[in-house]
């Protein structure tokens, strides 16, 4: 899908949150016996917990409305039945969590906390359980779905969130001819039909597909994929800008600075940090936007309590600033200015030597990433001889070879990570440790026999290589500042000049880096590979070995196969197939297809080495500030238990809630 | 004024061919250059200034000779501090020698501990081979100033985050900031100088035109422009090529100031009576604004061309976020005060900061020097 390349991969989840022991399952994966997601049952006993609790507390802040007759009592703004969360520490109420943001509603460390989906997964990303809605059910073969939202769940205004919300989404929204011209994206298809959404009742809704569609569980559980799919749209509020329900909304749009009602809508769209007035089923929402701060509030009508029936969250504030200058917020962060934090590595003898004055701890977190940074090259590149050189698998194994990894580890990541290929996680079901190690040791001679072989000669300094139009190998490398640190990039430079290929570094703004790219006018570029658990490895089109998507390393070819064979170049017959066995991937009907082909179309992407790993799986520690609880010691960050429910933001607290406000 | 000068000219000439040893006379006949020497060298200030530029280009000509290592080359020896040269081995008087630094990571903290092997005594050594480079671009060799065994390794101002070393990095880097920051204000100053003086030596029609083109350059949008160029430069020039033509560029655009205040001057300039006598005396116009007006003002110029050149070494990487300006791996003054721009720099790394001092000295020098001729380059004001 378009679109998800800004979006940075992070997640967070505990282990001891959760008692996902005897919990009623469903699963996209099948590494052992899956059950469907079928009763509502939330803790496992088949006991009906909430019954069990004799009502629920909520914090003073919204006592105090209620008293003033500002907000019902909090027994009615919960749904029937809320979701009950088994937090580490039964936690207090109060206080504000700080953190910081490069732009005004930009990404800040914990804006995971800010979303809830449907679904949520386990922490090793393959269990896939009910979070807002009560329950999902599929038909057996995985072509219709049906979703029974918690009865009486509201949005963060106090409006009941029901089936007919859904419903607004695809008939108005996604069947709008102003707003979507070429219709529902193309995952919504299963060959030339497109899903069927049904409301049953208020509560229930119901998408069937022509054919098995099983991914459609893994976007309910991922929070970037329900909200841009079929999630969180409140109708009620989404009416005022749309011109079949507000014969004023062009005027409307007018008044916010856009000619007409559908660029406004779009903005309003937004899930991922909604306008502030938007309602939302998250923890918090955003009450005040400003181009120096962002305030986020908690929502009086979040549907989640904790295992003695307080509400949740605990905190009541989350306050970003919003502070441009990455090395300012890493200042600030290493000197206790906010609450959490992530680190520098190569600089982290600074914060330990902050631990007593910044009064923060420093937690050993595993950062999610299955390569700090990969490469690739443009695979449909304009110039006839470069599109041949870099075509030839030959070529890649030799740059794979020619990275001195252990290098790379040892100077930036003290000999922490793993040095291996991009890959899926190893986890999945159907991983296959070769794809690890595929071409991934340093092999100097071997890369240059391999270039040898490929006729690319040196010039007569035995310098650097030349193409066989006479003209040195030279390649530019297009990069943008991101999480891993600048030299990395210097020293694969620096391999691969050893190598003979002459490298140009190119340091540019992302939107700049994505035009060119898109446009296939670069040579190579590079990003970080996330760490795919089995539901996000699921998740259709999203992920970063797509041709078009992050590294950009085939446009044309996805162009062609996206409007079948109308635009871009025709792909060679491999490509084909690999886009092929992808789209029957999506539409796999059992559990042996679905392994088959999922063995399938990584086994693929990981034997064309398109992605060029670097080193993986590295240290990330974080700062937390003494006083905030439940924050979980250790924590494994991925793709699919990416943000929101992961970061379990709502159980934190401060043990002295006064001073933090 | 200026027709005595001419005289002294001839006067000069009459005792080169002479070669009559005569103070008195020498003073009186010495030649505008001569004189402002003698001037400058009485600007303390700015003779200091002269030498730190003159050791400053003798580094960046002997760069690859004097510094012990490839500044790209990184080591084991990450954020090292500056490695301490002793003379004293076991209470004995010794050759300078460094000790062998061992590093330990724990796991725990990720910190780096350096401990200092006091068992053997490396000496520094002269003329050393070690790594390869091409001297000025053609010489082939691998003798370096000084160094030490390979087995240990000498960092006189620590290393940074891949253990290169920072002194090595920073003549590398006083080599571009030096150069070819400095081509770009250099084409400024001349073009500036020149059709500014023809404009204001002129008038009339071709000063008309002029001032048409110049109005015109000078309204061409900085930012919109530089973005153009960034789309426009060929994406396969490395870093060096792309930021030298970028000054060029910026050279040929920032001209149109100065050669304004060139024009209004010589506009008033022209009309003194030693530059009418010139003209009737049948000298050509180039020669009048070269050798009467320009140098009349000479003063003004340095003044402004020396304000110009802290501008463009600090200005280097402003650029970079259109990656136009320079950035890794170039090695500049700029890019290594990229690198020290952070809290971890201030507080554990402080000899990252050594380029901010080089760039300090540079600017005072450049400034001091600019100071003494300004003082200098009007001889006959006392």
């Amino acid at each position: 899908m378009a679109g998800t390349n800004g979006f940075s991969r992070r997640s967070f989840i505990t282990n001891s949150f959760f008692t996902a022991a005897g919990l009623v399952i469903a699963s996209c994966g099948s590494k052992t016996s899956r059950v469907s997601p079928a009763a509502g049952n939330l803790n496992g006993s088949g006991v009906d917990q909430s019954s069990a609790l004799s009502g629920y507390q909520e914090s003073p802040l919204l006592a105090e409305k209620v008293a003033l007759g500002q907000l019902p009592p909090i027994g009615e703004r919960l749904p029937k039945i809320p979701f009950i969360r088994q937090v580490h520490s039964v936690g207090r109420y109060g206080g504000t969590i700080y953190d910081d943001a490069e732009s005004q509603g930009g990404r800040f460390f914990l804006d995971g906390a800010i979303i809830s989906a449907p679904q949520e997964t386990d922490n090793e990303g393959i269990i896939i359980r009910p979070h807002i809605c009560e329950k999902v059910e599929h038909s057996n073969d995985f072509s219709s779905f049906t979703f029974y939202i918690r009865e009486g769940l509201k949005w963060s205004d106090g409006v009941e969130l029901t089936a007919d919300d859904i419903m607004w989404w695809w008939e108005h929204e996604q069947n709008n001819k102003e707003l979507y011209p070429e219709g529902p994206r193309n995952t919504w298809k299963t060959g030339e039909k497109y899903a069927v959404f049904e409301k049953v009742s208020k509560w229930v809704f119901r998408i069937s597909f022509a054919g098995p569609f099983r991914p459609l569980l893994n976007m309910s559980a991922h929070e970037y994929m329900a909200f841009s799919s079929f999630f969180g749209q409140p109708a009620h509020y989404m009416k005022q800008f749309h011109i079949d329900f507000n014969p004023m909304a062009n005027e409307v749009a007018k008044s916010y600075g856009y000619q007409y009602w559908f660029q406004l809508y779009k903005e309003r769209e937004e899930y991922m940090r909604p306008h502030e007035g938007k309602p939302h089923v998250s923890p918090w929402v955003r009450v005040t936007s400003a181009t120096t701060h962002d305030v986020y509030e908690r929502n009086p009508y979040y549907a989640e309590v904790d295992q003695e029936g307080n509400q949740l969250p605990y905190v009541d504030r989350i306050y970003i600033s919003v502070v441009e200058d990455r090395k300012l917020r890493d200042a600030r962060i290493a000197t206790g200015g906010l609450s959490m934090g992530k680190t520098v590595l190569p600089e982290i003898s600074i914060y330990q030597q902050n631990l007593k004055l910044a009064d923060f701890t420093i937690k050993q977190w595993k950062m999610g990433n299955s390569s700090e940074c990969m490469f690739a090259f443009n695979l449909n590149h304009k110039d006839p001889v470069l599109n041949k050189i870099y075509n030839d698998i030959r070529f890649r194994r030799a740059m794979s070879l020619a990275i001195n990894r252990k290098r790379i580890n040892e100077s930036l990541y003290f000999g922490m990570a793993k040095e291996c290929q991009a890959t899926i996680d190893l986890e999945v079901s159907y991983f296959d440790p070769d794809w690890q190690t595929y071409y991934a040791d340093f092999d100097l001679k071997q890369a240059n026999a391999l270039l040898d072989e490929m006729g690319l000669k040196w010039d007569n300094k035995k310098e650097f290589r030349l193409m066989p139009d006479g003209k040195r190998l030279q390649t530019v490398l297009i990069y943008i500042i991101q999480d891993y640190p600048l030299q990395l990039i210097e020293l694969v430079r620096q391999d691969w000049s050893k190598a003979g290929m002459d490298t140009i570094l190119r340091q540019s703004d992302d939107q700049f880096r994505q035009q060119r790219c898109k446009s296939g006018d670069h040579d190579c570029t590079c990003w970080n590979a996330d760490l795919i658990e089995e539901i996000a490895a699921y998740l259709p089109w999203v992920s970063k070995w797509n041709p078009n998507n992050a590294l950009f390393y085939a446009m044309d070819w996805w162009y062609w196969y996206y409007s079948e064979g109308k635009e871009g170049i025709e792909p060679p017959q491999i490509w084909k197939d690999q886009f092929n066995t992808m789209a029957r991937w999506y539409h796999a009907k059992d559990d042996g297809e679905y392994q088959r082909y999922g063995r399938e179309v990584w086994d693929f992407f990981s034997k064309q080495l398109v992605c060029i790993g670097t080193v993986g799986y590295a240290p990330m520690p974080v700062v937390v500030k003494n006083g905030l609880k439940n924050v979980p010691d250790k924590i494994k960050i991925g793709y699919g238990t990416v943000t929101a429910k992961s970061f379990m933001v709502q159980t934190y607290y401060w043990d002295q809630p006064s001073q933090h406000i | 004024m200026k027709i005595k000068l001419a005289t002294f000219r001839l006067d000069f000439l009459r005792k080169r061919k002479n070669s009559e040893p005569d103070r008195f006379n020498a003073l009186h006949s010495a030649s505008q250059w001569t004189l402002i020497w003698a001037k400058f060298k009485d600007h303390k200030l700015a003779l200091i200034g002269l030498y730190i530029l003159a050791a400053f280009y003798l580094c960046i000509l002997f760069a690859p000779i004097i510094t012990p290592y490839d500044p790209w080359e990184d080591s084991k020896y990450i954020y090292s501090p500056p490695t301490p040269i002793h003379i004293f081995h076991e209470g004995k008087l010794h050759r300078p020698f460094v000790y062998n630094q061992e590093i330990n990571t724990t796991p725990e903290t990720f910190e780096r501990i350096f401990k200092t092997d006091y068992s053997t005594p490396y000496p520094v050594r002269f003329f050393v081979k070690g790594a390869e480079y091409h001297w000025l671009g053609f010489i082939k060799s691998n003798i370096h100033l000084f160094g030490v065994d390979p087995k240990t390794s000498i960092n006189l101002m620590g290393t940074d985050v891949l253990g290169r070393d920072c002194f090595s990095r920073n003549i590398y880097g006083l080599q571009i900031s030096l150069t070819v920051g400095l081509f770009g204000v250099f084409i400024t100053f001349i073009l500036g100088s020149i059709i500014g003086g023809i404009a204001g030596y002129y008038g009339g029609v071709i000063d008309n035109i002029v001032q048409r083109v110049v109005e015109f350059i000078s309204c061409i949008p900085t930012i919109p422009m530089w973005m153009a160029l960034g789309a426009v430069i060929p994406q396969d020039w490395g870093n060096l090529k792309v930021y030298f033509a970028i000054t060029v560029i910026l050279a040929l655009r920032s001209w149109t100031g100065l050669s304004r205040q060139v024009r209004s001057k010589l506009l008033q300039l022209r009309e003194e009576e030693y530059i009418v006598a010139a003209k009737v005396s049948g000298t050509s116009g180039w020669k009048i604004i070269t050798t009467h007006l320009l140098p009349g003002f000479l003063s003004y110029l340095i003044v402004s061309l020396t304000l110009e050149i802290p501008k463009m070494i600090l200005g280097e990487t402003t650029l970079s976020f259109l990656g136009l300006g320079l950035r890794p791996p170039t090695v500049s003054l700029g890019v290594l005060l990229q690198d020290a721009q952070n809290l971890a720099a201030i507080s554990a790394y402080p000899w990252l900061l050594v380029s901010a001092v080089l760039v300090v000295i540079a600017v005072l020098a450049f400034n001091f020097v600019g100071d003494g001729i300004r003082d200098a380059a009007d001889p006959y004001k006392n």
